[in-house]
């Protein structure tokens, strides 16, 4: 099943087009024009007549390609511009006849859960306490999420475009402008539940991911993590200057120039309040969400919706199964892999994130085999490394591709040039965890599973590996005593199965 | 190929084989064989390097083979191939400097994948049953020195090619430091390492017949002497019985086989074994023909051609829906680039053998999207430049892959560095056939093949395409004002396009 869905905001129209299949879903189309319906509403109070138009072109580019993707399913919403202006009714109507599109038009409340389904297929909200807030250009909207569970949910009028109609005027901003602004802020966010009992702020809107593309010097990377610090020096830097002097910062978009302003006030308000040192940024939240919602009115719930589920490993998986992925021995490697990282922590002293690491590495350490067998370690790399992951960092899937890279006979080589870029550090824990996942992929060399579990014991530097099997295991203890070299220099150990 | 004489010089992993034959109203003939044993292999696969003594070997042989040649006025009908002995020898570029620049011979160094598709297409021209075998499906394996390579073929399509390091010599090198005893054992173990992990792919195709190739059948031959194009795995059992706790000397004597032959003769039988394992089948088909044979066949252009071409474009569609490719859009592409390819002649001025560059570009230039929709022209490149397509050869895979990469046109300095190993004049050809990709695939923007199709006219400063289509094809008309830039500045020709409603 194919399914488009159309976001109209106050600042840009954006269309995603996804693939459904096999209880998950893939984008296979993003497309957008920014077309600020704002400007005309939060002035004028109406949608002008000239932009109405310029909205029906761009309908009909977006239904053009919806077409060409064979979409059977298409859902368009409208948000703010469109709830407040006086003739949304007429203009619904006019784009109906002139487009056969008919949008929807959501409220405020409906905007925010569609944003925590887009942020929940993207992060791990398992025992955290999160605030979502998708600040757009007419409304903003701000949730707060308990370990998976929305317990407050508020729209509020504070959209960046909005804001900066009411409270700046001047080009560039005057000082009182932007005091006035930041007192009346202070006092409309105490009516919100922001405390420093939030672990982690996640941003929503175009405009807050511009700002994170400007820290980021221009990733392309869905989520993002913006340092208040940046933020500081980013809100010096643009005070002063003119929308026309603005407009040349590197990174930002130029039609974004003036409402960047208050957006970047009203977040970092919202860090100081919660004690925050940072936001992350999660592009096209709103429409992953739209997407999903439209998925689960068709009845189909989503494989990372269903209880009991973690996201981000169902996300491995589904790279896995993408790659034709050999289950059985993949998932063996990951069983004693893990085991063994828990039996040998007093040698590596890796914590939990690392572990995470370890576990996406045996999943997909011969996911290369797609490509080739031959180089199959190299091909792992490059898929592990080009493939977007669910809980982890774009540094964590350059780990995870660098540990895939060393389970099969080269060990790790400063004359390699993705080893050799990882820091001191990483280094460490990629050699950690390859060697470890070395000695699991070892024991598994007939891929069938045959050992039952492994039971580590360490004494005066002699680490005694005990692997149960009710089959014979010569061939995997062989295996073994070949592979276990890069254990026992890491961890300066001596290394004997049994 | 036409009446006269034609040779080939092979260089093995264990000895020189030069053949010349003479053709004569489609019968061949051949007039002169001569084979001088020297182990590259040895060199190559113990010490990573060929020797200098065995280069100066080598050298007095390959003068020799040249001279006789020269007798029989070969002139240029012939070809001088090498295979792993050369290819993996850390010194094979001073190799094949010396023998160019003190014989003024071209040695043509072929990939596991061209070796074993000459074998492949050896094998279906000489062995007619071979056709019937392709129907459900065969898997060619070809146990050499070095290598073995493997490869499935169904319908004119080859759906898997892969080599693996485990061929017989190699193994024979890698443990030769061990006891007699133990090395069934260990060679036993290195190979069941290797095949576990491509057990998983060759075993899902479910394919039963086998066809081996390679030096390992002559030893086999020598041995069995069967009248037939097959053997029994059972035989196989039985080799391995007879020689496995044995010496070489035995080996050699109780077979009359040369010395170098029983050396490897344990390696191989324990490939052998490890491989038919993966298959149902009892019997495994073998052809009779030498390997030299085959390359002059091959070269001489002597084998039917007709298939080739199917061959290769089943091969490439293959590829294609294995990474999920839209296969609309690709032939659409390849359809039109191809078209503009010979409505532009008088302007690129490029052959039929850039074309065909061309049109496997354009079949896979989208591949990528498979991995990741960003960046996916990087994609496409990477996943171009792992395969290995028949016919092929390496350096053209690479421009292949790289007019894939080019397709989108986002230029970016580091793309320089990819093709710092092209000639200027490679350059220039690859960036024509870019420019053409371009405007094929911007005239299939939306996908949807909008377009019918269209014609060409010249004007003094100006080529003006017309494109009949009923549609709205506005995606296609902005999307060629971008992707016609790259031809317009190479040309120095301004690109316009118009609508024509029917």
């Amino acid at each position: 099943m194919n399914i488009a869905v159309i976001d109209i905001g106050s600042n840009s129209v954006r269309m995603q087009i996804s693939k459904v299949r096999d209880g998950m879903y893939d984008v296979v189309e993003e497309y957008k024009r920014m077309l600020r319906l704002g400007d005309d509403v939060f002035s004028e109070g109406t949608i002008k007549e000239t932009t109405m138009e310029e909205l029906i072109v761009t309908l009909n580019e977006m239904k053009e390609l919806y077409l060409s993707k064979s979409v059977n399913t298409v859902r368009a919403i409208a948000t703010a511009s469109f709830r407040e202006a006086s003739n949304a009714g007429y203009v619904v109507g006019k784009i109906k006849h002139s487009t056969g599109i008919l949008i929807e038009i959501i409220d405020g409340q409906s905007e925010a859960y569609l944003g925590f389904l887009g942020v929940s297929a993207n992060f791990e909200l398992k025992n955290s306490r999160v605030l979502i807030t998708d600040i757009g250009g007419g409304s903003a909207e701000f949730m707060v999420v308990d370990n998976e569970k929305p317990i407050f949910s508020k729209s509020t009028p504070y959209g960046c475009n909005k804001l900066l109609h009411r409270y700046f005027k001047s080009d560039p901003v005057r000082e009182s402008e932007v005091i006035k602004f930041k007192e009346d802020m202070d006092k409309e966010l105490s009516a919100l539940p922001i405390d420093d009992k939030i672990e982690h702020i996640i941003c929503l809107g175009g405009t807050l991911n511009n700002i994170s593309y400007i820290s980021s010097k221009g990733s392309s990377e869905r989520v993002k993590y913006v340092d208040r610090k940046f933020l500081k020096g980013f809100l010096r830097g643009i005070i002063g200057k003119s929308i026309e002097e603005r407009k040349k910062i590197r990174y930002l978009e130029p039609k974004r120039a003036d409402i960047v302003l208050p957006a970047a006030l009203l977040i970092d308000k919202i860090l100081y309040k919660a004690q925050k040192s940072g936001f992350y940024t999660l592009s096209g939240g709103l429409r992953s969400g739209l997407t999903i919602d439209t998925i689960n009115k068709s009845g189909i719930v989503l494989d990372f919706q269903k209880k009991h589920h973690s996201l981000r490993l169902a996300r491995i998986i589904q790279i896995g199964k993408k790659f034709n992925f050999e289950r059985i021995h993949a998932m063996q490697v990951k069983k004693l892999a893990l085991s063994i990282f828990d039996k040998t922590r007093i040698l590596h002293k890796l914590q939990d994130r690392e572990r995470n690491i370890l576990e996406a590495a045996a999943i997909l350490h011969d996911c290369g085999n797609y490509i080739s067998y031959s180089k199959h370690h190299k091909h792992s790399y490059y898929l592990i490394k080009n493939s977007d992951f669910i809980g982890y960092s774009s540094k964590d899937v350059e780990l995870i591709a660098n540990v895939a890279r060393y389970h099969r006979k080269s060990p790790p080589k400063k004359t390699h040039e993705n080893f050799n870029a990882l820091s001191d550090e990483e280094k460490f824990i990629v050699k950690a965890l390859s060697a470890i996942l070395r000695i699991a992929d070892a024991v598994d060399r007939t891929h069938d599973a045959r050992v039952s579990c492994v039971d580590v014991r360490i004494e005066n530097r002699i680490v005694y590996f005990q692997f149960r099997s009710k089959k014979e295991l010569l061939l995997e203890i062989n295996a073994f005593d070949s592979k276990k070299n890069l254990f026992e220099d890491v961890f300066n150990v001596k290394a004997v199965a049994r | 190929m036409k009446n006269g004489l034609f040779a080939v010089i092979n260089i093995g992993t264990s000895a020189f084989r030069l053949e010349i034959g003479s053709f004569l109203d489609g019968k061949y003939r051949q007039i002169e064989y001569l084979v001088k044993s020297l182990s590259l292999g040895k060199d190559t696969f113990s010490n990573g390097f060929i020797s200098s003594a065995s280069i100066h070997e080598a050298y007095d042989i390959l003068k020799k083979f040249q001279e006789k040649m020269n007798e029989y006025k070969i002139g240029k009908k012939f070809e001088v191939i090498a295979t792993s002995g050369v290819r993996e020898a850390k010194n094979r570029d001073f190799f094949l400097d010396f023998m160019d620049k003190k014989l003024g011979m071209k040695i043509r160094v072929l990939t596991p994948y061209e070796e074993l598709y000459i074998r492949y297409i050896g094998i279906k021209n000489e062995f007619e049953r071979f056709n019937i075998l392709e129907k459900g499906g065969v898997t060619l394996v070809n146990v050499s020195s070095g290598n073995v390579s493997i490869a499935v073929v169904k319908n004119k399509t080859i759906l898997y090619a892969d080599s693996l390091h485990f061929g017989s010599l190699r193994l024979n090198e890698i443990f030769k430091e061990l006891d007699e005893k133990n090395k069934v054992y260990a060679y036993n173990r290195y190979i069941e390492g290797m095949i576990s992990g491509v057990e998983y792919v060759i075993s899902s195709f479910k394919i039963k017949n086998v066809v081996f190739s390679g030096s390992s059948i002559n030893i086999l031959r020598e041995i069995f002497s069967p009248s037939n194009n097959y053997l029994a795995q059972k035989d196989i059992e039985f080799l391995f019985n007879e020689i496995k706790k044995e010496s070489i000397d035995f080996i050699r004597d109780r077979f009359a086989i040369r010395h170098n032959e029983a050396e490897v003769l344990k390696p191989m039988v324990c490939v052998y074994l490890n491989v038919l394992r993966l298959f149902e089948n009892d019997l495994f088909y073998f052809s009779k023909t030498t390997f030299p044979r085959k390359l002059l066949m091959y070269y001489s252009k002597s084998y039917k051609q007709k298939n080739l071409k199917e061959y290769l474009e089943k091969t490439v569609l293959n590829i294609g829906e294995k990474y999920n490719f839209d296969k609309r859009h690709a032939l659409y592409v390849r359809d039109s680039a191809l078209n503009l390819f010979d409505m532009l002649q008088n302007h690129h001025l490029l052959d039929k053998k850039h074309k065909q560059l061309l049109e496997i570009a354009a079949l896979l230039h989208d591949v990528g999207y498979f991995v990741n929709e960003e960046n996916h022209e990087e994609h496409s490149y990477y996943i171009i430049n792992s395969l290995h397509l028949p016919q092929i050869e390496e350096k053209d895979s690479r421009i292949i892959a790289l007019i894939a990469l080019l397709h989108k046109e986002k230029e970016r300095d580091v793309y320089l560095r990819l093709y710092n190993y092209l000639s200027q004049e490679d350059i220039f050809m690859l960036k024509k056939l870019v420019s053409l990709l371009r405007i094929a695939d911007a005239l299939d923007a939306s996908h949807k093949q909008l377009i019918k199709g269209f014609s060409v006219k010249f004007d003094k400063n100006s080529i003006k395409i017309k494109l009949s289509s009923n549609n709205f094809i506005f995606f296609e008309l902005v999307s060629l004002k971008k992707k016609a830039r790259l031809f317009e500045e190479l040309f120095g020709i301004k690109i316009e396009a118009e609508q024509e409603i029917e």
